[in-house]
C-alpha cells in the first residue's frame, strides 16, 4: 500500500508539472481531492512550476502583436458569465490604437475597426446585458463579412471571415473544427481567380475546436479561402487534398 | 479619484476583464506580454507559432476570466500555464483539454509588485529560478525541463532517456525537492 501510494504521489508531481498522461489524469485528481497529504504535496512543490515560466531569456515580441491580440480579443466577442456586480459597460477603445506610430499603425487600425465591427456585429447581446452601446456601423465596402461551408468530417464546422479591404487583412473565427489528425496541422490557402492556392498559415484549433486566424495576405485577386489538412508542422507549399472547408469571397 | 486602469493589481484587472472591459486586455498585455511571448518562444523556438499561442492564451484568459478566483491564485501563473499548455500542444501536435484553473490554488506564487518594480521584479526572479536550476544535477535538471518545457511525461522521458520509470519519477520529485528548497530560501516562493 505505501509502495502504491508513493507511486501516486511522483505521478501526482507530472500533473503539477503539466506533464502527465491524458488517460492518468481522471485517476489523479480523484486522488487529489481524497488524500491530504496529496494535497500538501502539490501544494508545495506545485509552487516551483508557478515559476519555471520565469526561466527564459526575455525576448522582445514584435509590435504587432499587441494589435493582433486586441483584435482576437474583439472577434471571440464578449467575455461570458460575469457575475452581475462586475458588470460594466463594454470600453471602446479606439482612439488609442489609432495613434500608435508606424509600423504598427496598419495593423492597429485593423485592430480598431474590428472592434468597431466585433461590437457592432455583438450589439444585440450587449443591449441584453444592460450595456449603452450604440457603436458607429462599419462602412460596407471597407468591412466585409463571409461564411466558410464544410464538408464530409468538417461539415459541423460554423467558419466565418472579416475582411478588412482598406488594410487587407482578414480574420477568420472557426467553431467545432475536429481535432487535426495526429502529425497533421490545418492550412489556411487563398484560392486567386486562376485556381492557384496561395498558403496563409498553419493552426491548430483549442481543445474546444476554435480558433481565430489572422490572415496578413490581402485577399484582393482571390475568389475563396479554403482549409486542408496537411502534414505538421509546416503545412505543405500546396494543398495535398480537396478543401473540405471553404467560403467564397464576397 | 478613479485609478488609472495600468495602476490596477491583478485581482482588479481580472474583476475588468470579466466585466468584458477591452481596455483591460491592454494592460494586460503591457504587463505580461514579453514574458507569455518569451516562454512560448523558449518551447517552441519558432517566433511565428509563438505569437499563435499568445493570441489564444489572451484570448483564453479573456474568456474565461469570470471564472478565474484571483483569491486562489494569481493571474500571471494563470495566463502563463496557458501559454505554457497551448505551446506543448503546439509543439506536440496535440489538443488536449487543459484546465489551468484545476490546479491553480495549488499552485499560486506571487511575484507581482507594483508597475515601476515589476521589471526588476521580474528579473531578479528570472535570476533566482536560473540559479535554482543551475544547481541540480544534470538528469534532475532534464528531468523537469523536458516534463515542463518539452510537455513529455514521465513515461516518455523515462523511454527517451532510457531509464526506468521509477527513476525518472524519483528524479523529478528529488529536482522539485531542491527547487522548492532553494526558492524558498531566496523568498520567490512561500514556505508551507
Amino acid at each position: 500500500m505505501a509502495g502504491e501510494h508513493e507511486e501516486l504521489e511522483n505521478a501526482i508531481l507530472g500533473l503539477a508539472l503539466g506533464s502527465a498522461e491524458p488517460e492518468d489524469r481522471p485517476r489523479l485528481l480523484a486522488h487529489l481531492q481524497a488524500c491530504s497529504s496529496c494535497r500538501e504535496l502539490v501544494g508545495r512543490l506545485g509552487t516551483v512550476t508557478a515559476v519555471l515560466p520565469l526561466e527564459p531569456d526575455p525576448v522582445e515580441p514584435p509590435a504587432r502583436l499587441r494589435e493582433r491580440v486586441l483584435a482576437a480579443v474583439a472577434a471571440s466577442g464578449p467575455a461570458p458569465a460575469a457575475p452581475p456586480r462586475h458588470r460594466q459597460p463594454l470600453a471602446l477603445p479606439l482612439p488609442r490604437a489609432l495613434r500608435v506610430p508606424l509600423p504598427g499603425r496598419r495593423l492597429a487600425q485593423a485592430a480598431a475597426a474590428l472592434l468597431v465591427f466585433a461590437i457592432g456585429v455583438g450589439a444585440g447581446a450587449a443591449a441584453v446585458r444592460g450595456g449603452p452601446l450604440a457603436p458607429p456601423a462599419p462602412v460596407p465596402s471597407q468591412v466585409e463579412r463571409f461564411a466558410l461551408r464544410g464538408t464530409g468530417s468538417m461539415a459541423g464546422v460554423q467558419g466565418s471571415a472579416v475582411y478588412l479591404r482598406r488594410d487587407g487583412l482578414t480574420l477568420v473565427d472557426l467553431k467545432d473544427m475536429p481535432p487535426a489528425p495526429a502529425g497533421r496541422v490545418y492550412e489556411l490557402w487563398l484560392i486567386s481567380d486562376g485556381g492557384r492556392a496561395v498558403p496563409a498559415g498553419v493552426f491548430l484549433p483549442d481543445a474546444g475546436g476554435s480558433k481565430i486566424v489572422l490572415v496578413t495576405r490581402d485577399l484582393a485577386g482571390s475568389r475563396e479561402l479554403a482549409v486542408t489538412v496537411e502534414p505538421g508542422p509546416d503545412g505543405s507549399s500546396q494543398p495535398t487534398q480537396q478543401p473540405q472547408l471553404s467560403g467564397r469571397i464576397a | 479619484m478613479t485609478p488609472r486602469k495600468s495602476d490596477l493589481s491583478d485581482p482588479d484587472l481580472v474583476q475588468a476583464l470579466a466585466a468584458g472591459d477591452v481596455d483591460a486586455v491592454r494592460v494586460l498585455y503591457a504587463r505580461y506580454g514579453r514574458l507569455a511571448y518569451s516562454l512560448a518562444v523558449r518551447i517552441l523556438g519558432d517566433p511565428g507559432r509563438a505569437e499563435e499561442v499568445v493570441q489564444d492564451a489572451f484570448v483564453r484568459v479573456w474568456r474565461r476570466a469570470a471564472s478565474f478566483d484571483a483569491g486562489r491564485g494569481s493571474l500571471r501563473t494563470w495566463l502563463l500555464t496557458v501559454v505554457r499548455n497551448r505551446a506543448v500542444d503546439y509543439l506536440r501536435g496535440t489538443a488536449r483539454e487543459w484546465d489551468e484553473l484545476e490546479l491553480l490554488g495549488e499552485v499560486r506564487a506571487e511575484g507581482e509588485g507594483s508597475d515601476p518594480w515589476r521589471e526588476v521584479s521580474q528579473s531578479l526572479e528570472r535570476a533566482a529560478v536560473r540559479d535554482a536550476l543551475a544547481v541540480l544535477p544534470l538528469e534532475q535538471r532534464q528531468a523537469v525541463e523536458l516534463a515542463y518545457f518539452g510537455g513529455y511525461s514521465q513515461q516518455e522521458i523515462s523511454r527517451m532517456v532510457n531509464v526506468p520509470l521509477g527513476t525518472i519519477k524519483s528524479r523529478t520529485r528529488l529536482a522539485l525537492e531542491k527547487l522548492c528548497s532553494y526558492l524558498q530560501g531566496r523568498g520567490l516562493i512561500d514556505g508551507r
